[in-house]
């Protein structure tokens, strides 16, 4: 896979990704930045969708996803102590993708339904098929 | 095999290909229903079925529901009366794979 993923998504050939889980269809990026390994989340009537968010493919919609499960924007990507990040990708207002950050400060991103990698930055990603970062968002970490 | 078979058989997999290659990293459904030979697949119609079912039973995926319904005119995983709300629906891939094969057993086909 890492040949074409470097085409793809050009700036993982710079930053560097380790990829750290099996190909599955059983989830995508969007259920795996809300940590849920067994669902795929899509605005197609035939997926899951919260109910909470407009079924749509307009980037608002997953802002609005990811708002009910309790995220805010913010304005960095760094590492915070005592918050959880997603970065939410679009191109031309539709959303693309989504990654969450992990305790260490790298981010994990499932792709489709290849494997899930981890990568330093969310701006890794950007400048390909999944666009540019359109918002990050946070969420306190339960105490 | 039948020389027609074979040669269904291997039109499928190449459209199947084709169509991992070109959405596989995208987590939109749609992207795949709407790309050209997920269409040419349906328009293949009634005898591409088994290659569907062999594919699903395989594990290799593929968001053929769509493809499903669109041939046989069922639904095997959601009835009406199941729906919570219309365009409500949550989806178990897995479930749903399940669900189709059983019926297609059902059915009498065989992959």
């Amino acid at each position: 896979m890492n040949e074409f993923l470097e085409v793809l998504l050009p700036g993982l050939a710079i930053s560097g990704y380790e990829i750290t889980g099996e190909a599955s269809s059983v989830y995508n990026c969007i259920a795996w930045a809300a940590e849920d390994g067994s669902n795929w989340w899509d605005w197609h009537p035939r997926a899951y969708w919260p109910e909470f968010a407009p079924r749509s493919p307009d980037v608002e919609a997953l802002v609005q996803v990811f708002a009910g499960l309790g995220y805010s924007i913010c304005d960095g990507a760094g590492l915070e102590a005592g918050y959880q990040k997603v970065a939410l990708y679009a191109i031309d207002g539709r959303w693309e993708h989504a990654a969450r950050q992990m305790a260490n400060g790298q981010w994990t991103s499932k792709l489709g339904e290849f494997e899930d990698i981890v990568h330093p930055s969310p701006y890794d990603l950007t400048g390909g098929i999944y666009g540019n970062v359109y918002c990050v968002m946070r969420r306190p970490l339960p105490r | 095999m039948q020389p027609k078979t074979q040669e269904l058989e291997a039109t499928f997999n190449q459209l199947a290909e084709q169509i991992k290659k070109d959405t596989g990293f995208s987590s939109r459904i749609s992207d795949r229903v709407e790309h050209p030979a997920y269409q040419q697949v349906i328009k293949m119609g009634e005898p591409v079925l088994p290659l569907i079912f062999r594919y699903i039973d395989r594990g290799k995926g593929g968001f053929w529901f769509d493809a499903l319904c669109a041939i046989t005119g069922e639904n095997p995983t959601m009835p009406p009366e199941q729906l919570p709300a219309p365009g409500w629906v949550a989806l178990d891939i897995k479930g749903m794979e399940q669900a189709w094969l059983r019926w297609a057993r059902e059915q009498g086909y065989k992959w």
